[in-house]
């Protein structure tokens, strides 16, 4: 792990250079004073020693820098360098730096708007058990491809297929008004048969599912609120 | 302090570094160099201060570890020593050191 743990070390030297670097320079000064110590107990004058002392550990400056490489990343001060000149260039031209920073901006914004689409309606799958045995259905005749079913064929698939476990239908969105609740409300809805959620495979949280005697003429309509209707409209927390 | 040399010396100057502090004990800078000196007589010119980002980068790895004390002739001074990673380490890199040479003299014969 010494690898590891020098980088670390030299992330956090960043902001304890000035301290290090003043070690350094204490640690140099007290090499020097112990080789002019050791050279004026042998009889060397004062000022020679000192000459002797500096010549001996080398140019402080190159040593400071060497040693400052050694105690930093230098590739992140280069990369902070560069970045900066890059923000004072931009800076220089601001009409050209505007029109790449608003091409960037709506090309990003608009490539991440149709990847969430693409994700949600493409890549994810449905969030229903087996999604993969989920199939929507439509009758096609020439010219038309995608048209509603008749409900007496959807009574014939329903009776003689052998493809499919079973079928629900359903038709567009219904738009219904709610009152009697406070402030009248327009409501989405879906009319559909009685198999939809099991056909989805999900239950209902609260209360029964739809049974084949919602779907006889005659009887009362049943409804299945929505999770967040539910709690908004009847107050549960 | 020319770059090329000192990155020429890196690898072998860290090895010196740890091999003398191994033998010696505990060490301030000038200790290392007089030691370094001593032993390479006139074959290795070093200017002393070269120990300093050497000691830097070995203290950064673990492998020496530092104390400000005083010197014998009472200067106030830091002293290195040698850790456990850092023995391990130089085994290690004594080892690669002498397979290394070993190749060396056996493909390089001294020419009589």
């Amino acid at each position: 792990m010494p690898h590891l743990r020098s980088f670390i070390i030299r992330l956090l030297n960043r902001v304890r250079l000035a301290r290090l670097e003043n070690d350094l320079t204490e640690q140099l000064a007290s090499h020097r004073e112990m080789i002019k110590d050791d050279l004026m107990s042998r009889g060397v004058g004062a000022a020679e020693a000192e000459f002797a002392a500096r010549r001996a550990v080398g140019n402080e400056q190159l040593i400071r820098e060497f040693t400052r490489d050694e105690m930093l990343h230098r590739w992140i001060d280069g990369s902070i360098r560069d970045m900066r000149y890059a923000i004072r260039s931009l800076f220089r031209v601001p009409g050209f730096s505007i029109a790449v920073v608003v091409t960037l901006a709506l090309g990003i914004g608009a490539n991440t708007a149709i990847f969430s689409i693409v994700d949600r309606v493409l890549l994810r799958p449905l969030p229903y058990p087996d999604p993969e045995r989920i199939m929507l259905l439509h009758e096609t005749a020439p010219n038309s491809p995608n048209m509603d079913v008749n409900p007496s064929n959807w009574f014939d698939w329903q009776r003689d297929s052998k493809t499919f476990d079973s079928f629900a239908a359903w038709t567009d969105r219904v738009p219904l008004t709610l009152t009697g609740q406070g402030e009248p409300e327009r409501l989405q809805t879906e009319l559909v048969s009685h198999e939809f959620f099991s056909v989805l495979g999900v239950r209902p949280f609260l209360g029964s599912d739809f049974t084949a005697e919602n779907d006889r003429p005659g009887t009362d309509a049943t409804a299945i609120l929505n999770y967040s209707f539910w709690r908004k409209v009847f107050g549960w927390p | 302090m020319p770059r090329d040399k000192s990155e020429i010396l890196q690898g072998t100057l860290d090895l010196m570094i740890l091999q003398s502090l191994h033998t010696m004990g505990p060490l301030h800078g000038w200790g290392i160099a007089r030691r370094l000196e001593q032993l390479s007589g006139d074959l290795l010119f070093l200017n002393q201060g070269t120990i300093y980002p050497a000691l830097v980068r070995l203290e950064q790895q673990g492998w020496i570890k530092s104390e400000w004390g005083v010197s014998e002739n009472n200067r106030k001074a830091k002293f290195f020593e040698i850790t456990k990673a850092g023995r391990r380490q130089l085994t290690k890199e004594a080892n690669n050191w002498w397979r290394i040479a070993a190749l060396m003299s056996r493909l390089l014969q001294k020419p009589e």
